[in-house]
């Protein structure tokens, strides 16, 4: 014991004196300096902030999916199979009875008993199908298109206050890709967005709290140091809209939207250097509604005695170049869809015409097909 | 030589400095895996390995193109399936190059794909399921490596996506491989993991719509038909596409779209069937609308109506005489 004792004093000194000479090296030794201070940065990089453009503004995106017919009550049911979140007859105004959960997620009072005798609503067999129900907040009075698995699969109108909400019956259970675009009331375009879920068969999959993002425009693109550019487009009424500014200074401006959703800012462009900058918003609402990132715009700040090139409107009226075919919707607007696809896979690899090859790199490829993805109308 | 030895410490340190840089600026979140991400199989056994993407909050991707690299003396890689996958366009079919061990493909998905949302039951991130069978490997071999092989499939450093920005900016992924293991086969009949699931599959190849088309950007301005649709179950193997006269007839030709009209007068009845991995098929028909034909019933109303016309004036004609013979 003794001597096992004395083996674990002998190493213990060792090991202090070790430790108290790596130390003194590492704190006082020039050779070692680079290496600590290296080691330090390399630890404490990531507290700071990044520097890239995409990274400097964080988004936040409220997007959820309940299923109904899960078992559990989540955000827009009433209740889901035998959970009845704590819900009983009595609770919904009846003296007795069996409170039970329709396959919609909604209460069956059909067993409860009041006073007056015999309970009311509910009824009926109900068989359970394979839906999807998409809502969501877009512009007051505008159309919303939605497009599953690419193609479209329904227009909605949403309300006065923006609020759209858009059945799905009869879907395969799989995944599902839905996505949606709107145009403003000036024909504006959002941003399409996909959501790609998993639908369970009999089941009712719904896709809330969609906020699509705000449309931009400018009124010009070019103008002299010190003069105004005006930031302009429309969200969901009442919204809270940020203005982000991408300069070597990026900063946010808050303005809010109007009662029909129209929002306007000023940009005094005085403290921005000359050259090109970027622009892009988003909206939140109280509750925490928020969208992504609109379409990002450029504009040019020209010193004083530069000249500026002809002025034309942030909004274009040209035909976009992923619109292969040149066809239009009845507003006019460009249609890109799978027979743009077609056009581009026939030319693929050294294209036969290079209208064809959108980048201009000299090969059709995969770039070019995320180029007209991007544009995809449906 | 102490002087060696600072400039040693001090490449180290700069090494570290500019190392920091890199990975906490430019790395994404963004994570090609394989599931599982190791398994057992015994020589002859069929196994599905699925590739899987993970994206970070504020990525968008709407192109991936990936390539994998697979241990060809082990395995046979028999078939990929897009059958569920979240890509619903695929330009080109997928490759497998049985010499090298390498498979490429190429998906897109119009609007993008964000990552999983909060509160899907499912990943709903699958790209493409793979098929692989062990090969039969000499005994030697294995008993060379104590009766089990060790090796791997993974992601080549080439595989890309690309964001859903309009500039098919790239972005640099994750890679994570998965890890096998080869045993031999003690069993009378192997494990088929892939026709488990074409036995499930009963169901139809998704309902889809056929357009005819003509554009100056494509077959020489030439009548074409667009058609597109997905499989959720064993996935889409071929189209097939009938034109015929007689709607009882069908003349069945494999192709894709877009597809060149071999009718270019438009008088025929348009059939296209997809055809999913399992064998279940969904037709879509077009009926093309017949030119105008001078049926003789048409003709006999043109002579009938020249014969009308030609009395009316005999009869004016008349008319005119008898009045100038009665002023006579």
């Amino acid at each position: 014991m003794t001597i096992k004792n004395n083996q674990n004093e002998i190493f213990f000194r060792n090991w202090l004196f070790l430790s108290r000479t790596f130390l003194r090296d590492l704190l006082f030794s020039k050779k070692y300096k680079l290496t600590i201070f290296s080691v330090i940065l390399f630890l404490i990089l990531p507290l700071f902030p990044k520097i890239s453009q995409a990274e400097t503004f964080q988004t936040s995106v409220s997007v959820i999916i309940t299923v109904c017919g899960n078992g559990v009550v989540e955000l827009g049911e009433q209740c889901d199979g035998s959970d009845l979140d704590s819900q009983t007859c009595g609770k919904q105004g009846f003296n007795r009875g069996n409170l039970s959960c329709k396959a919609d997620c909604t209460f069956d009072t059909s067993d409860c008993i009041s006073g007056g005798g015999g309970g009311g609503g509910g009824g009926g067999l109900y068989v359970p199908e394979t839906k999807v129900i998409i809502q969501g907040m877009a512009y007051p009075n505008t159309d919303v298109t939605i497009l599953k698995d690419g193609k479209i699969a329904g227009i909605i109108k949403a309300d006065n206050m923006a609020n759209f909400k858009f059945e799905l019956p009869g879907i395969t259970p799989g995944i599902c890709s839905l996505s949606l675009w709107a145009e403003d009331f000036r024909g504006r375009r959002s941003p399409s967005f996909s959501y790609t879920l998993s639908v369970q068969s009999g089941m009712t999959t719904t896709i809330a709290n969609i906020f699509l993002p705000p449309t931009i425009d400018l009124d010009k693109d070019q103008v002299k140091k010190g003069e105004k550019i005006i930031i302009f487009g429309q969200t969901a009424p009442k919204s809270q809209v940020s203005v982000y500014v991408y300069s070597s200074n990026p900063f946010i401006k808050e303005v809010e939207a109007d009662q029909i959703g129209a929002y306007f800012y000023n940009l005094d462009t005085t403290p921005l250097e000359n050259g090109a900058h970027s622009t892009k918003i988003k909206s939140s609402l109280e509750g925490g509604l928020a969208s992504d990132f609109s379409k990002t715009l450029n504009f040019q700040v020209l010193g004083q005695d530069e000249t500026s090139e002809e002025p034309s409107s942030g909004e274009s009226v040209k035909i976009i170049p992923a619109n292969l075919n040149h066809d239009f919707n009845k507003k006019g607007r460009d249609i890109v869809n799978f027979v743009d696809v077609s056009i581009l896979l026939y030319n693929w690899g050294k294209p036969k015409n290079i209208k064809t090859d959108l980048n201009n790199d000299g090969v059709v490829n995969y770039q070019d097909l995320s180029i007209l993805l991007y544009h995809w109308t449906g | 030589m102490s002087k060696i030895k600072n400039l040693k410490y001090i490449i180290f340190s700069f090494c570290i400095f500019i190392f920091s840089f890199c990975i906490f600026n430019k790395v994404s979140a963004a994570t090609l895996y394989l599931e599982p991400k190791s398994g057992e199989y015994k020589i002859g056994d069929t196994f599905i390995i699925e590739a899987r993407l993970n994206l970070k909050a504020e990525e968008n991707i709407n192109v991936i193109e990936a390539n994998l690299k697979y241990p060809q003396d082990l395995l046979e890689a028999v078939d990929l399936s897009f059958g569920d996958s979240l890509l619903t366009i695929i330009p080109q079919p997928p490759t497998i190059d049985k010499e090298k061990g390498i498979i490429n493909f190429v998906g897109g998905i119009p609007g993008g794909y964000s990552g999983h949302i909060a509160g899907d039951p499912g990943l709903s991130n699958l790209l493409v399921k793979m098929i692989f069978k062990v090969r039969e490997i000499p005994q030697d071999q294995l008993n060379a490596n104590g009766q089990q092989i060790k090796t791997e499939i993974n992601f080549l450093d080439n595989s890309e996506l690309l964001l859903n920005d309009g500039l098919a900016t790239p972005l640099k992924p994750t890679i994570q491989n998965v890890n096998l293991t080869i045993l031999p086969n003690n069993q009378v009949i192997p494990k088929d993991e892939w026709l488990e699931v074409l036995e499930e599959d009963k169901t139809l190849p998704e309902p889809f719509t056929v357009e005819i088309k003509q554009d100056s950007l494509i077959f020489d301005n030439k009548y074409f038909i667009v058609f597109s649709t997905t499989d959720k179950q064993s996935g889409l193997k071929y189209y097939e596409i009938s034109e015929t006269r007689d709607k009882n007839q069908e003349n069945w030709n494999k192709g894709d779209s877009p597809y060149l009209l071999t009718d270019q007068n438009l008088n025929s009845i348009i059939k296209v069937r997809a055809v999913d991995m399992a064998g279940n098929m969904r037709t879509e028909i077009i009926t093309l609308p017949q030119p105008t034909k001078k049926t003789p019933f048409f003709i006999l109303l043109i002579i009938l109506f020249a014969l009308i016309i030609f009395c009316c004036l005999l009869f004016i004609l008349k008319n005119n005489k008898i009045n100038k013979l009665k002023n006579q």
